[in-house]
């Protein structure tokens, strides 16, 4: 049994019984134990939202409008409140993108760790207490039991983001949502807190599921990749493959439009001309053909299906 | 000792220290409470214990006038109660219902304001209507009402017994909506941060994310309303004391002292009204100076 099992998860805006639209379409993948998924796409692709509805914290008006997500193998789309309430924080952990403004500046970050220990752990203060130490300590933050008595604004960002991954493992959970975790860092921090993330989750045989835009970090951390794309995948399979050698004409745009990837004559970038259609008005056939430089008749007409090509999943007709 | 370096250095006693009408009304309203708190020891005589007065002591004048006298260094009123005893009584009434009614209105307007925003839809358009209504009848309207009412059913016999508390209840109930409406503005705007996502995402209860990470974070505002809020409501029952609806003239507070001397004042006994309303000036001033510099203080566009 998988760890994470989504299957044809649509997640859409608006009432469920009247208007509404749909952000993603039918998804589906896997997670197993000790395995690191990335997921990849433009904003706007449906990401961050999947990350959201596997922890049924879908900002209103979102609402899973089908499929399953089996955790465990229990279906976490069926279970009430009180029942996520267990697995949030305890069982899946989640990472957010701005470490500026997940931690509460008015309480210190002692206090932060130990509320989530006491809200899952039947724990005592104390027990807690040096639990949140061993976590600081893991981190690598010096002297923990100092730092447990400051607030967020003493730290940098790059402290707060390893202070946020702290709080994320210390109930040891068994699956970790990174939102693009790196995203609002600078670059020398961003590579030290990716190689911690990768460390700590190797170390504690703990999955992952990276959500990001950045293809560089992913191909480092990853061993599989779903490439998405206005709200369906349009590409998944292992990381080596899909950054090596991609298949669907949009991966191969974003690998394309990469800086080392730049003409060499005259120093500009590739890009994919054109913008991502918005929710309101996506074709009926396949998503990406207003931009694809292979596309063909059929493109426009039907929904291309996400089916084993070479030693990948591809949604493309154009083989 | 290091406690009180700490505090002394600290940057809000810095500031505080570095404006003078701030620091000068700081050191008047610390020395009106000291009066106030220190009242029984302090006041020469007891104005609540008629069995001191006497009536051929009435409408005596300051000391330092050729028909005052010393055992009454600020006159006496019309019943030959020393006015100087009668103030620092009525001072310590005073400043207990103005700080009374404050923590009802803080308690009240706080947790009405933080179920109002927490829980939009029905509830929360509920308490925010009342707070509408409420608002939309003057405070001393709602007061005079409330302790009229009370006054004709309880007879005025036990209204006397029970004024204190009665007046912090109706000042403090008539005057919360102010904080309800702020603080549902503010945790309105609180709640969409991300630390509340983020505290949501580590499974903790809306209960525990509403009390422990939203509200600290909204009451920031709720301190400077309250400083003004002292100042109003010690004004509140100096008024409602005045029109009679107040303290009982058997323990008079400022007001009714003020009401007390009201009806001297042209008949040439200046000093019954003079000295309860110079006590009441300086404490609304320093109150309200105080108020203003604790709102330019905790301003976070000051420059």
């Amino acid at each position: 049994m998988k760890l994470l099992e989504v299957k044809e998860l649509s997640i859409a805006f608006g009432k469920p019984e009247g208007n509404h639209l749909t952000a993603v379409d039918a998804i589906s993948f896997s997670v197993d134990k000790g395995e690191r998924l990335g997921i990849v796409g433009e904003s706007g692709a449906g990401k961050s939202i999947t990350g959201f509805s596997i922890l049924n914290l879908l900002a209103k008006p979102g609402f899973i409008a089908g499929g399953n997500i089996f955790f465990k193998g229990r279906d976490l789309t069926k279970l009430s409140e009180d029942e996520m309430r267990t697995i949030r924080g305890n069982e899946i952990s989640m990472i957010f993108q701005d470490p500026m403004v997940t931690l509460n500046p008015v309480l210190t970050i002692g206090e932060q760790i130990i509320e989530v220990i006491l809200a899952h752990k039947d724990v005592s203060y104390d027990v807690a207490r040096t639990m949140a130490i061993d976590a600081l300590r893991k981190v690598y933050i010096p002297s923990p039991e100092q730092r447990l008595q400051q607030y967020p604004h003493e730290f940098s960002g790059g402290m707060r983001q390893r202070i946020i991954i702290a709080i994320a493992l210390v109930t040891s959970p068994q699956l970790i949502i990174a939102d693009e975790p790196t995203t609002a860092l600078d670059v020398t921090i961003q590579a030290e807190i990716m190689q911690l993330l990768l460390h700590l989750c190797e170390v504690e045989k703990m999955s992952l599921i990276l959500v990001t835009h950045d293809l560089g970090v992913v191909s480092q951390v990853t061993q599989q990749i779903a490439v998405m794309y206005a709200g369906t995948i349009v590409e998944m399979g292992a990381t080596e493959s899909i950054v090596l050698n991609p298949s669907h004409p949009y991966t191969k745009g974003l690998l394309n439009s990469l800086p080392e990837k730049a003409d060499k004559k005259t120093g500009r970038l590739h890009q994919i001309s054109g913008t991502m259609p918005s929710l309101a008005e996506i074709p009926k056939g396949c998503p990406f053909y207003d931009r694809c430089g292979v596309r063909e008749d059929i493109c426009k007409k039907k929904r291309p299906l996400l089916e084993k090509y070479n030693d990948v999943l591809m949604a493309c007709f154009v083989r | 000792m290091r406690a009180i370096h700490l505090f002394w250095n600290s940057a809000f006693i810095k500031a505080l220290r570095s404006d003078t009408v701030a620091s000068l009304s700081a050191v008047i309203l610390l020395f009106l409470i000291f009066l106030a708190l220190f009242a029984p020891l302090l006041s020469p005589h007891t104005p609540y214990d008629l069995s001191t007065i006497d009536i051929l002591d009435s409408n005596m004048p300051p000391a330092w006038d050729a028909k005052g006298s010393v055992h009454f260094l600020l006159g006496t009123d019309n019943q030959g109660r020393d006015v100087l005893s009668s103030v620092l009584y009525g001072l310590r009434l005073s400043v207990i219902i103005g700080l009374g009614a404050v923590v009802v209105q803080v308690v009240l307007g706080v947790t009405l304001g933080l179920i109002a925003g927490y829980k939009e839809g029905m509830i929360g358009a509920l308490i925010m209507r009342i707070a509408d209504i409420e608002l939309s009848f003057s405070t001393y309207i709602i007061a005079i009402f409330s302790g009229a009412i009370i006054q004709a059913s309880c007879g005025i016999e036990y209204y006397n017994t029970i004024a204190m508390p009665l007046l912090i209840g109706i000042i403090g109930i008539s005057e919360w909506p102010q904080y309800a409406r702020t603080v549902r503005a503010k945790v309105l705007s609180e709640k969409k941060k991300e630390y509340v996502e983020a505290a949501r995402v580590i499974g903790l209860r809306p209960l525990h994310i509403m009390w422990k990470h939203i509200l600290p974070n909204s009451l920031s505002p709720v301190l400077v309303i309250c400083t003004v809020q002292v100042a109003n409501a010690v004004m509140s029952e100096a008024a409602l004391s005045f029109l009679g609806l107040g303290m009982p003239p058997t323990q008079p507070s400022l007001g009714s002292l003020i009401k007390d001397g009201f009806h001297y004042f042209f008949s040439g006994s200046w000093w019954i009204i003079t000295f309860p309303s110079l006590a009441l000036i300086l404490l609304i001033v320093s109150i309200n100076s105080l108020g203003d510099f604790v709102r330019d203080y905790l301003n976070p566009r000051k420059i």
